[in-house]
């Protein structure tokens, strides 16, 4: 099930919220995660059973792992669960691919398998994961009653697109949370604000994206209208995963649980690095936590035998740069089992090392030319440059081939013989110019600054019900809407 | 402040409520503005749930049976206008009218199509002429609408036993022969094709001063359902009446019926089924006074176009090949023709695969 729909909107949702305030408190953890299995089970039902696997699975391991105080022990447990884990993660993601590869390699010996993703499955094997790591490290209190840690993995808010929400964010939530009026308005502004990103900016902008990127040859693609649509791929994609990410926050906040922000306005960044800890938050944090600080810590000797041959400087950025080389290779594996999330994980990790270590040079060049840093117009160009090199990154993120991606790249820099514009472009844009600006105005925090600053009418709470109101309306006429398709020929 | 969070409350649960027990009220079964039955309850069986068909069914039939369903429909196309969208689904809105979406001219489709009719025409050794009817937003000057490239190539594989009529002229830069809410010509605009046709095969047409007209106010026709624009203007239908013997049966229901118009369609959503009570396989119109039989092999333009061309002819014999599935050269060696014609509106032409059917 997704939010986006009639069945989540006014069928699940009032159930669910109605079951929910009225059992008693003691039934409530059931409840949900009843209603939660229900969600997940609606659209591919057996998928459910390989949930169940990895709840009952974590669930054991998390037991098993603080049973003994001795680190050896810990490891062993957390490297077999970590195996099991990810073996499954493996099985349902990227067998396919896999044997595919392998058959190029080994002239198609291995029977091909056709094995269906079960949806959600990155986000909560992540999950399940960090709540067995979490208990290992102490933060939070390993679960006796299985049904929490059921709870914890499955609750559906988070279930299918994220975030990943960390054990420790809400292992105290779990048995003991407070929900409050306050929360509540909280959480309904919240997720109709998501729902409007996904259902009004996202699914509408994502038509010139889809134009843009159904190209027949490059040849045929303008120049302006390569770069309309993947400007537009990267509203529809933030919009989609940000309003998705806010209907979980805002859905959380109903039931009382208080999850950390996911986006914050990636688009404004300066830097590529800056960009990673604004954009998907929680998966950047995930990887930061339980891969990149433990690989980087186990580095010490490698760190001294290149602090022995290039030097002190060289010697520091060591762990670092081997660190965010794992990390950003195993971020594009993450993403899907293709070779352009690969190519673009490890895009983004060249891109991010490289940073590290001409940051000297950087500086100095800075320093050379007189360029003030805090100067708006270095400001500008900072994000202008950091918000061309995310888009480059999606054009292989977007393309369902490496050669397509290829073509778009010829098309965007006019090396395919294609036009600079045509009418098609300029019809785009007139038809999409104002969800664009609306797009581009909601990427930025202006509207929060307008509160902050005027105050007033941006902060009355009679507006803010309206707002609130008038786009759960328009996202449940534009849901609807996409179900409307007249017949013209009705004979018979 | 207390007061307005609670009232945020209010209406938010307030809403889902409404809509989820909204479901609860009696439902039709078929929707007049979309011309189709809406999803029916998905049956309740373990297979269907645990394949997960159940599951989407049901989503189907949520999302056909909402209420306020054409309130909510319209909300959105008039956000879209606003906006500033020129387009609202598929429809285009422009300088006021409510247009289908341009088709491109496809060589492929054109040199597929006149083969087909080339060899049909071949088949039954007679001459075949060609109309294909260009779109209003051609006519209206719109640069999107390039219908003279596919009427050009229409016009130049003519030869043969095939002759092409061309109606450029007829109607470029004469939107007001199209309807404003509907996809098709209006009375006038088929009187136009039809003068072009006589004209074409040199005979007498029945003059416009020869003609009653009554016109029918409250039309809104396909574009305008498919828009969702609800406050869109509606505009009239015209009906010509010519000759009062005219008599029109056809293959799907039984009896004759006296006259070319059928009344009792203009209390219908789709008024424009008047004309010839609409699409039918094949359509006979008879003209007692008149002599010689045309066949026509036509789309929704001719339920119009052959109540003209009845005026002129002792008989009309109309045929759908959406909906007849015999061979029409059988048809034509059993009843033979004085004129045999092809008339498609243009983006038909391009669109329509059954005309490959023809032989």
């Amino acid at each position: 099930m997704v939010f986006s729909s009639t069945v989540f909107l006014f069928a699940f949702l009032p159930i669910t919220l109605a079951g929910y305030y009225f059992l008693p408190r003691r039934f409530r953890n059931g409840f949900v995660t009843l209603a939660s299995l229900l969600f997940y089970a609606w659209g591919e039902p057996k998928f459910v059973l390989i949930m169940c696997l990895s709840i009952f699975m974590n669930y054991l391991f998390g037991l098993l792992v603080v049973r003994r105080e001795d680190d050896a022990y810990r490891r062993g447990i957390l490297t077999m669960m970590v195996i099991s884990n990810l073996s499954l993660f493996f099985v349902f993601k990227y067998l396919n691919f896999t044997i595919e590869n392998l058959n190029v390699l080994l002239g198609g010996i291995l029977p091909q398998t056709h094995i269906r993703l079960p949806i959600g499955i990155s986000f909560f094997t992540f999950q399940a994961m960090s709540y067995v790591f979490d208990v290992s490290l102490g933060r939070g209190e390993v679960q006796k009653n299985p049904l929490n840690v059921a709870l914890y993995i499955s609750l559906f808010p988070q279930l299918i697109a994220g975030p990943i929400v960390r054990y420790e964010t809400v292992a105290e939530e779990i048995q003991n949370r407070q929900e409050s009026l306050e929360d509540f308005v909280r959480g309904i502004r919240r997720f109709t604000v998501g729902l409007a990103k996904k259902v009004l900016l996202s699914n509408s902008i994502g038509l010139l994206a889809d134009q843009a990127f159904g190209f027949g040859e490059a040849s045929q693609l303008s120049v302006a209208m390569a770069w309309l649509g993947v400007l537009a791929y990267a509203f529809q994609i933030y919009f989609d995963f940000g309003g998705y990410s806010d209907m979980a926050i805002g859905l959380g906040l109903m039931f009382g649980f208080h999850f950390d922000e996911n986006f914050c306005y990636p688009y404004i960044s300066r830097t590529v690095a800056e960009f990673w800890q604004r954009w998907h938050i929680s998966l950047g944090s995930w990887f930061r936590d339980y891969l990149f600080y433990p690989v980087s810590r186990k580095m010490g000797p490698l760190s001294k035998r290149v602090k022995q041959r290039w030097g002190k400087q060289a010697g520091r950025l060591a762990p670092s740069v081997v660190g965010l080389a794992v990390v950003w290779l195993c971020t594009g594996i993450w993403h899907g089992a293709s070779w352009g999330y690969i190519l673009w994980g490890v895009c983004y990790g060249v891109l991010l090392i490289s940073a590290l270590i001409f940051q000297p040079v950087f500086k100095k060049l800075v320093k050379k030319c007189g360029i003030h840093t805090q100067s708006p117009g270095f400001a500008l160009f900072q994000i202008a440059r950091t918000m061309l090199l995310v888009l480059l990154g999606y054009v292989l993120f977007r393309s369902v081939t490496l050669g397509a991606a290829v073509d778009y790249y010829r098309a965007m820099f006019a090396l395919a013989g294609n036009a600079l514009t045509d009418p098609s472009a300029g019809f785009a844009l007139r038809n999409h110019a104002s969800v664009l600006v609306l797009c581009a105005v909601s990427s930025t925090p202006i509207l929060g600054f307008l509160q902050h600053r005027f105050g007033g009418l941006f902060v009355s709470e009679t507006v803010k019900n309206i707002a609130c109101m008038l786009l759960l309306i328009l996202s449940t006429a534009y849901i609807v809407s996409s179900s409307y398709n007249p017949f013209i020929y009705f004979a018979f | 402040m207390k007061k307005q969070k609670i009232l945020a409350v209010v209406l938010f649960c307030g809403f889902l409520a409404v809509m989820a027990l909204g479901f609860f009220l009696p439902k039709p079964a078929f929707s007049e503005m979309e011309k189709r039955y809406l999803a029916e309850a998905p049956k309740l069986s373990w297979n269907a749930v645990l394949s997960g068909t159940w599951g989407k069914q049901g989503e189907d039939y949520l999302i056909d049976h909402i209420p306020g369903r054409n309130l909510l429909v319209g909300i959105h196309a008039y956000t879209e206008l606003l906006l500033g969208r020129q387009k609202i689904g598929d429809i285009w809105l422009a300088e006021g009218k409510l247009l289908e979406a341009p088709v491109a001219m496809d060589a492929d489709v054109v040199a597929r199509n006149m083969n087909t009719i080339h060899a049909f025409a071949d088949t039954v050794d007679q001459t075949v002429h060609v109309m294909v009817v260009p779109s209003h937003g051609w006519a209206a000057g719109i640069p999107d609408y390039t219908d003279d490239d596919t009427l050009d190539a229409v016009a130049a594989s003519a030869g043969g036993n095939v002759s092409v009529i061309s109606l450029e002229d007829v109607y470029y830069g004469k939107p007001e022969l199209y309807y404003n809410t509907d996809h098709h010509w209006t009375s006038r605009g088929a009187f136009y094709g039809y003068k072009a046709y006589m004209h074409a095969v040199g005979k007498e047409y029945r003059d416009e001063k020869d003609f009653t007209i009554t016109e029918i106010p409250g039309f809104r026709g396909s574009t305008y359902s498919r828009s969702a624009l609800w406050l869109f203007p509606a505009e009239t239908i015209e009906l010509w009446q010519g000759s009062d013997q005219l008599t029109v049966t056809n293959a799907e229901t039984e009896g004759i019926h006296e006259g070319i118009f059928y009344r009792e369609r203009l209390e219908e959503a789709d008024k424009y089924t008047v004309f010839l009570d609409g699409n039918h396989s094949l359509v006979r119109v008879r003209n007692p006074e008149k002599t010689g039989k045309i066949l026509v092999i036509r789309d929704s333009y001719s339920n119009c176009l052959g109540g003209f061309l009845a005026q002129s002819y002792g008989e009309v014999v109309l045929v759908d090949l959406r909906y007849y599935r015999q061979s029409v050269s059988q048809l034509v060696s059993e009843e033979e023709f004085d004129d045999i014609l092809v008339c498609y509106s243009c983006a038909n032409f391009l669109t329509e695969t059954n005309l490959t059917l023809l032989k």
